[in-house]
């Protein structure tokens, strides 16, 4: 039966046609309530109190470290028994590690003062250590953009390496493992003087550098009191970034050096570094096992590349010959030394053979051979998640095969933190270098809290 | 008869013509539109061509989670552009550098600028380096093709180079103020790499009347989303030597 439309004019529809106008009205106003509230919150999501933000002439930063690691022992080793040689032998040994690096800094007009401290601590069975370093403290004025002059203890960063840096004339030895880690400057009176150009020819910098070196300053970085004089001409030419540096003094026999960077494409970077080190001065284990020492001069070179894939998986591979690194023949002898000198200890408790061993720092170095090949792969935001990434870092010793190969995954998805989880395993023959370091692998968790 | 014939004739004659006139003015008006200087009109409207400003990124994950970034920037000319992070302190200091397609990024640690490319993401997330060190629309793109659409020009753009992170890009424009509304970024065979949907229009004084809202959604990031918003957008002069690798750890310097 088809209702006539009169029927919908009678009293029970009027009803009902004024109770769906009201759920109507109720839905109006929850929807109306809920939009005005998810609008709200979208607002708040988007808010910004760029005030916040204004520049003070104080600012505080850093970041805390806990680094908890676990390392699997190699007790025939060379350089286990030069280090723990008189402790108690173990296979496994677990070290803690918490460090802070605090960045302080006072800016007014021109003027500006940093202090740079880092505080660390390890403890383990064979060792507990605190230090305390001032990476940098420096004041600086900047009377235009074209020129900044600097004096303190500032690190300078040359280069083009990012596992190694040959042209690094005036900083502290790089870590391949590590080579983002802050490192301790030197004291130093420096400028930087900038100019822009159009044409092929884009940027003109010159930095010039006083170091002086003496037994209470920079005494690392020489042996002879005296003042040093270094120099970094930067030129941005042609699109490519090209240096050429110097170093000579007192202290330190001359160095000179070239590198350049620049992207053939857009997503592939290529980098070169030479530099040229003059009566260079070192101690080695001669093939008669006696310590002689030798002065030559060197030359060390890189060459590198940079490629992200569209997957964004980002390759960095260098090769890097060594120029004061040691031949195999020269690291055997230096092994066998260290084996006869262990023994020496073991049938009559002489360790003076040992010590002499370890104050050998050019074969304790990171890399003291010839030839290397480094390849780190970081594939960005995997599967989606976000801030995640993994990557396998590999350093491998071309002249004689043995390797580092260290997986690794990084986290940054909380604010503020970064948590890292890197494990790393040596692989090689008995007398190849990465067999012989005091570990065979290791497995630590890093967490840095930045602030 | 005839008379009123005669007039009904001549006014469907006249309205004909009168028709035909304008039709023929709006279609010669849409053949007329010069997109690239459209381009550049928008370029202007959305930012002064030397500036400092003030930005908030914020990555929004499926679950709702989100991570904000302030960034300082400061722009020169057609091929200046350098960022610094002022927040989340894990970034504080790091600064980005693009001079013309050379782009650099400087971290305090690591203390070394090293050259990244414009598809990377300094931030993670939706938006790359290019977007966050963009130059002028009309800088790396030319209008291939513009569209008269119901209050919107739609304008189809094509790279000027292969340097640049999106071969194509479609913008819709707001046709009375000459605002972008939605650009979409896509590749050479026109698959959608990602849309920025410009929102919220605000006045930043100095005659600068633009969104200050930027929404980011992309395929490959299925359920992520971007935003970017900007503040204190201020025309400024700056020497050509800040935006130098030697100058880039100093960029806190020209913050006021």
């Amino acid at each position: 039966m088809v209702k006539c439309p009169m029927d919908l004019s009678s009293a029970k529809p009027m009803e009902s046609e004024k109770r769906r106008y009201a759920w109507f009205l109720g839905f109006l106003f929850l929807g109306l309530f809920f939009f005005s509230v998810v609008a709200s919150s979208q607002e708040e999501e988007f808010e910004f109190d760029v005030d916040a933000f204004t520049r003070k002439a104080f600012s505080v930063g850093g970041y805390v470290e806990f680094r908890p690691s676990l390392f699997w022992l190699n007790q025939d080793s060379a350089f286990y028994r030069l280090k723990y040689y008189d402790q108690d032998q173990r296979k496994t040994l677990e070290e803690g590690y918490v460090a802070l690096l605090a960045d302080l800094s006072y800016r007014k007009g021109i003027f500006e003062a940093l202090l740079e401290p880092y505080l660390d601590w390890t403890v383990s069975a064979f060792e507990s250590d605190a230090e305390a370093t001032i990476f940098q403290g420096y004041l600086s004025l900047k009377p235009s953009p074209s020129l900044t002059v600097y004096a303190g203890k500032k690190t300078l960063r040359w280069g083009k390496g990012y596992a190694w840096s040959p042209t690094a004339l005036v900083e502290r030895q790089k870590n391949p493992n590590e080579p983002d880690l802050a490192r301790e400057g030197y004291w130093m009176i420096t400028s930087d003087y900038t100019k822009s150009f159009e044409g092929v020819l884009k940027t003109f910098s010159f930095t010039p550098v006083i170091i002086p070196v003496s037994q209470s300053v920079n005494s690392t970085s020489g042996k002879k009191d005296g003042l040093n004089f270094a120099g970094k001409i930067y030129l941005l030419f042609l699109d490519t970034d090209i240096d050429l540096v110097v170093l000579t003094g007192k202290s330190q026999s001359t160095r000179f050096g070239l590198d350049f960077s620049r992207n053939l494409r857009s997503n592939w970077e290529v980098h070169g570094e030479i530099a040229v080190l003059r009566d260079l001065e070192r101690s080695y284990v001669a093939n008669d096992g006696r310590i002689q020492k030798e002065i030559f001069d060197a030359t060390t070179y890189l060459l590198g590349m940079r490629y992200l894939s569209e997957a964004e998986t980002t390759y960095i591979l260098e090769y890097y010959h060594n120029g004061i690194g040691f031949g195999s023949s020269e690291m055997q002898a230096f092994y066998s030394f260290v084996d006869g000198a262990y023994q020496r200890y073991l049938l009559q408790v002489d360790e003076s053979l040992l010590k002499e061993g370890a104050g050998l720092t050019s074969y304790s170095g990171f890399t003291p051979m010839a030839d290397y090949l480094f390849l780190r792969i970081m594939q960005k935001d995997p599967f989606g998640i976000l801030y995640l990434t993994p990557a396998v870092t590999a350093i491998v010793n071309l002249s004689d095969g043995s390797a580092s190969w260290a997986p690794e995954l990084t986290y940054k998805g909380f604010t503020n933190f970064e948590l890292r989880l890197k494990a790393a395993i040596l692989s090689g023959k008995s007398r190849e270098e990465f067999r012989e370091k005091r570990n065979r692998s290791r497995l630590e968790l890093r967490v840095r809290y930045f602030f | 008869m005839r008379k009123k014939n005669l007039a009904a004739f001549s006014i469907a004659v006249i309205a004909l013509a009168l028709f035909l006139t304008f039709e023929t003015a709006f279609i010669l008006s849409a053949q007329d539109i010069d997109g690239d200087s459209i381009l550049e009109k928008i370029d202007r409207n959305l930012s002064p061509e030397s500036f400092e400003a003030y930005r908030k990124l914020v990555n929004i994950e499926p679950n709702g989670r989100t991570k904000e970034f302030v960034l300082y920037t400061v722009k020169k000319g057609t091929d200046k552009v350098a960022a610094l992070f002022l927040s989340p302190a894990s970034e504080k200091g790091r600064s980005t550098l693009r001079l013309d397609d050379n782009m650099w990024l400087y971290i305090p640690n690591v203390a070394k600028p090293i050259r990244i490319t414009s598809l990377q993401s300094v931030v993670g997330g939706v938006f790359n380096n290019s977007d966050i060190l963009r130059l002028d629309y009309a800088v790396e793109y030319s209008v291939e093709r513009t569209e008269d659409v119901d209050g919107e020009y739609i304008l189809h753009c094509k790279a000027r180079t292969r340097t640049v992170a999106y071969d194509r890009l479609t913008i819709r424009v707001e046709k009375k103020r000459l605002l972008p509304i939605q650009i979409d970024c896509m590749t050479e065979a026109g698959m959608l790499i990602k849309r920025l949907s410009l929102k919220e229009v605000k006045d930043f004084g100095g005659g600068i009347v633009r969104p200050s809202v930027i929404e980011t959604e992309s395929p490959l990031y299925e359920g992520y989303k971007s935003a970017m918003i900007f503040a204190n957008i201020k025309a400024r002069e700056f020497k050509d030597e800040v935006f130098t690798l030697t100058f880039i750890p100093q960029l806190d310097s020209l913050r006021r």
